[in-house]
């Protein structure tokens, strides 16, 4: 492999793994110093009832802030941007079903934010985020393990 | 596979010990805010509730209920004297925005949390009150000694109520 082509990934790989640690240890603090306000953005998606909105508006942040804080340890690069990914995808399904509904959102992604729903802009966003997290799982696996590991 | 199983478990686990704790301070289940049908608003004395708009200013410019106090987590320091202007104790503040919005329920939350305790939201939103002012389903007229119905709907007469049930069963 070229040198230019290694250096260039592992650029990129930091990079990711600085924006997604970064923006997901923001987005974690911001919702626990308003777990309420977090509570009724999740509530206001209307996909869940609400013992169990309460009980992800309490878990989530504190999985953003342990994923962020493990992005940047190698033995848990892997599971965090899985995590990530895992996370990134269920926002934009749920983002993509309220657009789809109507509903008039705030989009608590960062806690008690009281920007509206701009939704091109959100899902736009997420799928970026979600890329990004694919990326570095796709940078974590050892080569030659599967038929979507690199080859070097 | 087990490699990446075991610490995958840790940053799931970790995360839920610590949110366990969280909820053992904040309340394992979470606050309620009652909330108003339509059928509610309509038995209720509604000349005695304060309406609180949680809207956009330019919806509420357009048109809303009369009497409304327009207030919104954009506004909210500005139109908050508005709000005490307007209330007193013991009336009902019932809180509407659009169908499809949760803007209603966040500022009820935002009103209790002042100490106001009766806070209600209307679910309907403001389309759902206008409904309830058409012809057919009669109508709810707000006049300077305060909300007036006639025919079907609600009267400021009490024992006219059973009457607007049954009709409403027909």
């Amino acid at each position: 492999m070229k040198p230019n082509r290694r250096v260039l990934l592992e650029t990129a790989e930091w990079g990711a793994v600085l924006v997604l640690s970064g923006l997901f240890l923001y987005a974690g603090v911001m919702k626990l110093l308003d777990t309420g306000q977090f509570y009724r953005d999740i509530q206001s998606y209307r996909l869940t009832p609400d013992v169990l909105s309460w009980w992800a508006a309490h878990y989530l942040p504190w999985l953003e802030l342990v994923a962020g804080v493990a992005l940047f340890l190698p033995k848990f690069r892997l599971p965090a941007a899985l995590i990530f990914a895992g996370l990134m995808s269920v926002f934009t399904l749920a983002l993509l079903s309220a657009w789809s509904r109507g509903l008039d959102i705030s989009c608590g992604c960062f806690g008690s934010s009281t920007a509206e729903a701009n939704y091109p802009w959100l899902v736009v966003r997420d799928l970026g985020l979600l890329l990004m997290a694919l990326f570095l799982v796709w940078r974590q696996i050892p080569p030659g393990t599967c038929f979507f590991s690199r080859r070097w | 596979m087990r490699v990446i199983l075991f610490p995958f478990l840790g940053l799931l686990l970790l995360p839920l010990f610590m949110a366990l704790g969280h909820l053992s301070y904040s309340g394992w289940n979470p606050p309620t805010t009652a909330a108003l049908s339509e059928n509610d608003v309509r038995l209720l004395k509604v000349q005695q509730a304060l309406w609180v708009d949680a809207r956009e200013e330019s919806l509420f410019q357009k048109t809303h209920v009369p009497g409304a106090v327009n207030l919104n987590r954009k506004n909210w320091e500005q139109s908050l004297p508005a709000l005490f202007e307007h209330y007193e104790e013991g009336r009902t503040i019932i809180v509407y925005c659009s169908v499809g919005c949760n803007e209603s329920h966040v500022i009820a939350a935002k009103i209790r949390e002042l100490g106001l305790e009766d806070v209600q939201v209307f679910e309907g939103g403001y389309e759902a009150w206008r409904v309830s002012r058409s012809s057919k389903a009669g109508e709810l007229r707000r006049d300077g000694e305060g909300l007036k119905a006639n025919s079907n709907f609600e009267s400021r007469n009490p024992k006219q109520i059973p009457n607007l049930k049954s009709n409403e069963t027909k």
